[in-house]
């Protein structure tokens, strides 16, 4: 039964990820997390190369997203490791590690504009030059949003509102993008659209990109490789 | 020609209740207002501009609410800040619910508390005496009135701030932790603009309560230099005998009431009475040396100003007065005053407030009559006149009441009569916020099967209503009577040496510096409102209740 707890690596679509190049890229090492006042102890083996882009698939209650808040630094692990280029990222707070993150919702903060939440990407202070003024036009460019920086979220669609927050992802210039479930609350053809764009800016930028899904189409269109967590 | 008649009856039919409910107190009010006018004639209008009194009355009145009210919000964003971020604090969890009680404590319980630990001897100053100092007698005039206010409305302010902050997506603060934001951006972008929201509601509630207030300042003020209104007039009435001049403040009091619900339309409605629910929030600024210094400092302040009073009630009244006190008849009859006061004050209410929630629940359910054009507006207006009686003080309704009857009644027969009835309608806009949102759920889930299985009239009560809305009924006469008992209001205007409450017992031993006495009274007051509390609340709402309820939720599921 143990073994049901760790994750079987399918290497279908990329037979190359070997141990010579686990010093670049990200890699978790015998991870294991219990959750508070649970008995159940997950575990997570996962080595990830720069710019691939990782889909996690399984069943609910498995720790799909356990697994991204403990990337992130959300959560803490009882024991393993998560390195990244050779750096051990345990240590550090959710602001130090080079990672930026999207969630199913509430990314945005419903009070402020579609621009002050992206310009929060770049001081979290909101403390802008007009660099960054102009750099936060780039990026909702980027992400098909031309004119709608104004617009706080209530006055957005539930897919511009992942448009702006992938905006905000983008301008953190961080090399590792998470992204948990984060379309699942929209129509399928909307979420091809949002694939579609994931997949782009995740090479445009050379990004090593992980996005946990319930749905094995989301995973096949968008991976270049698919984990299953079991 | 049918249908106008046919649809005469249907609006009868459902709105019955409320149009009793909505008579009954636009009578009473009406018995007040004639009062009121009554006595316009006799006013002498250069008396009162003589001597700048009113003014000087309305500018105190205006400046102690306002200080009251800054002061408890500056006390209360930083303690809701820290619990909020704090989910797992020692501790919290009581202080929540003593902050939730702070409505129900007794105004004149706390006051006693506040002199016990705030008064010349009071535990303050013998803990200064020990290092040979003494803070003197600080207590009585304004200091003592922000310290009770604050005592009583910090509480009831951090708990409803706490709520908004904690109603925040959790994904919240793993965003400001992911983009590295300090305590300070936090607060400035994120927890501010929210609070900036519902401070105008909620701090004008407690502006409001403090602007109204009575006991304390009849308790703490100290003289004419700190008169508010309210005291003003229960002084013209009591002490002057000078009821034109009870007028003139009653109607200052009445009109700058109703300036204030103008300018903040919409108080209230969004304050309500709410258990805050328990979520696993992990806040990630909460690990930072300026945040924990932040939060144990405000978090002290706040401990510091609200257990002592409560401890130091309860330490006295177990003094060897106690057997003494017990004893006394005077104690009993009391006792038994508040007890019929408080449970014929609840009963009225709870009728009256079914009447208005049974017609509110009519008016707003599309199924009902809510497609009409003008049911919402109706509604709006029902809603409003039951909560406009929170602007309405007490002492300007008895006042009223008093120079109607005052010749129809002697005083003995009346008093009692008048304390009843303005309880009744001060604890009215208290329990419509539980049963108005109750009534209402159950009507939207059950009509549809009700009509579908033919459940109607004594049966529909029975099988349906009575089962899924003896819960919020239960707490809603608990509520009223807890709140009557506690009451220090128009008993002192009325109350005589044969004619007492344990509120106003306790006021008078307070005044004779009889503090072990007085704190064995509050001790006991105490006991017998939350007692009568428990015992109804439990009673209404019924073992049964869990079951029944299950049971009504399967039904209405199966059938959507």
């Amino acid at each position: 039964m143990p073994d049901d707890q760790k994750t079987s690596v399918s290497k279908a679509r990329n037979p190359g990820a070997s141990h010579q190049e686990s010093l670049q890229g990200l890699s978790i090492e015998k991870l294991s997390y219990q959750h508070h006042g649970s008995e159940e102890v997950l575990g997570f083996d996962l080595s990830v190369a720069p710019n691939e882009l990782v889909a996690i698939l399984g069943p609910s209650g498995v720790g799909k997203s356990t697994l991204l808040s403990l990337i992130a630094g959300f959560e803490n692990p009882v024991s393993g490791s998560i390195k990244f280029n050779g750096k051990e990222l345990n240590r550090l707070s959710p602001s130090e590690r080079p990672i930026t993150s999207l969630f199913q919702e509430h990314n945005l903060f419903a009070h402020l504009s579609a621009e002050e939440n992206i310009g929060l990407g770049i001081h979290p202070g909101l403390r802008l030059t007009s660099q960054d003024k102009e750099q936060i036009t780039q990026a909702l460019d980027d992400v098909g949003l031309k004119g709608l920086g104004k617009r706080h979220p209530a006055e957005l669609s539930g897919g511009q509102r992942q448009r702006v927050a992938l905006a905000r992802c983008l301008v953190r210039r961080r090399p590792i993008l998470l992204l948990d479930e984060p379309f699942s609350a929209l129509d399928q053809d909307l979420r091809k659209e949002m694939l579609r764009l994931v997949k782009n800016l995740h090479h445009n930028h050379g990004l090593l990109t992980l996005m946990v899904t319930h749905l094995k189409e989301d995973a096949d269109a968008i991976a270049d490789r698919v984990v299953h967590l079991t | 020609m049918q249908r106008p008649l046919q649809s005469v009856q249907k609006w009868l039919a459902f709105l019955w209740p409320g149009f009793l409910s909505l008579s009954f107190i636009a009578l009473i009010l009406g018995f007040a207002f004639n009062g009121l006018f009554s006595e316009i004639q006799n006013i002498d209008i250069a008396r009162i501009f003589q001597n700048n009194y009113l003014f000087r009355v309305i500018g105190f009145t205006f400046f102690q609410a306002g200080l009251s009210t800054l002061l408890a919000t500056l006390l209360a964003i930083p303690v809701a800040r820290a619990l909020a971020r704090r989910p797992t604090l020692l501790g919290r969890k009581i202080f929540l619910q003593l902050a939730s009680l702070s409505l129900i404590i007794p105004t004149i319980v706390g006051v006693f508390g506040v002199v016990a630990i705030h008064g010349r001897n009071g535990w303050f100053n013998q803990f200064l005496s020990l290092f040979d100092l003494s803070a003197g007698n600080y207590l009585y005039g304004l200091t003592g009135i922000l310290i009770a206010h604050i005592f009583f409305n910090a509480p009831l302010l951090s708990r409803i701030f706490l709520q908004s902050l904690e109603a925040l997506p959790p994904e919240y603060w793993r965003t400001t932790a992911q983009l590295g934001m300090t305590g300070k951006d936090i607060f400035r972008l994120v927890e501010w603009p929210l609070l900036r929201r519902i401070i105008p509601a909620s701090c004008g509630l407690v502006f409001l309560l403090c602007f109204t207030s009575f006991a304390v300042v009849l308790a703490l003020g100290g003289g004419p230099s700190t008169n508010t209104l309210e005291v003003a007039i229960y002084q013209a009435i009591r002490f002057d005998f000078d009821i034109p001049k009870a007028v003139i403040l009653s109607l200052a009091q009445l009109s700058l009431c109703f300036m204030l619900l103008i300018i903040g339309s919409k108080f209230a409605r969004h304050v309500m009475i709410q258990k805050t629910e328990e979520r696993a929030v992990q806040r990630f600024d909460a690990t930072h040396t300026i945040a924990k210094i932040t939060d144990g400092l405000a978090l002290l302040a706040m401990v510091l100003l609200v257990i002592p009073p409560l401890i130091a009630t309860i330490w006295k009244a177990f003094s060897p007065r106690l057997a003494a006190v017990l004893t006394d008849e005077k104690l009993w009859a009391a006792s038994l005053n508040s007890l019929l006061i408080s449970l014929t004050a609840g009963c009225i209410a709870l009728m009256l407030a079914i009447g208005i929630a049974l017609m509110l629940r009519s008016l707003q359910s599309p199924y009902r009559l809510g497609r009409h054009s003008f049911a919402s507006s109706f509604a709006t207006m029902t809603d409003l006149s039951g909560s406009i009686i929170l602007l309405l003080p007490p002492f300007v309704l008895a006042t009223g009441l008093f120079i109607t009857f005052k010749t129809a009644a002697s005083l003995s027969v009346l008093a009692p009569f008048l304390v009843v009835i303005v309880n009744a309608l001060m604890t009215l806009p208290f329990i419509l916020r539980i049963l108005v949102p109750a009534f209402e759920t159950s009507a939207q889930k059950s009509d549809h099967l009700c009509d579908n299985l033919g459940i109607k009239g004594l049966n529909r009560i029975r099988i349906v209503d009575w089962p899924q809305n003896r819960k919020a009924l239960g707490l809603a006469l608990g509520l009223s009577v807890a709140l009557s008992t506690g009451d220090l209001s128009v008993i002192a205007l009325f109350g005589t040496q044969d004619f007492t409450t344990l509120p106003l017992l306790m006021f008078q031993k307070m005044g004779s510096y009889r503090l072990d006495d007085a704190a064995i009274t509050a001790l006991f007051l105490c006991l017998q409102s939350l007692t009568l509390f428990i015992l109804i609340e439990r009673t209404i709402a019924g073992k049964g209740f869990s079951l029944s309820t299950a049971k009504a939720h399967k039904k209405g599921s199966t059938s959507a």
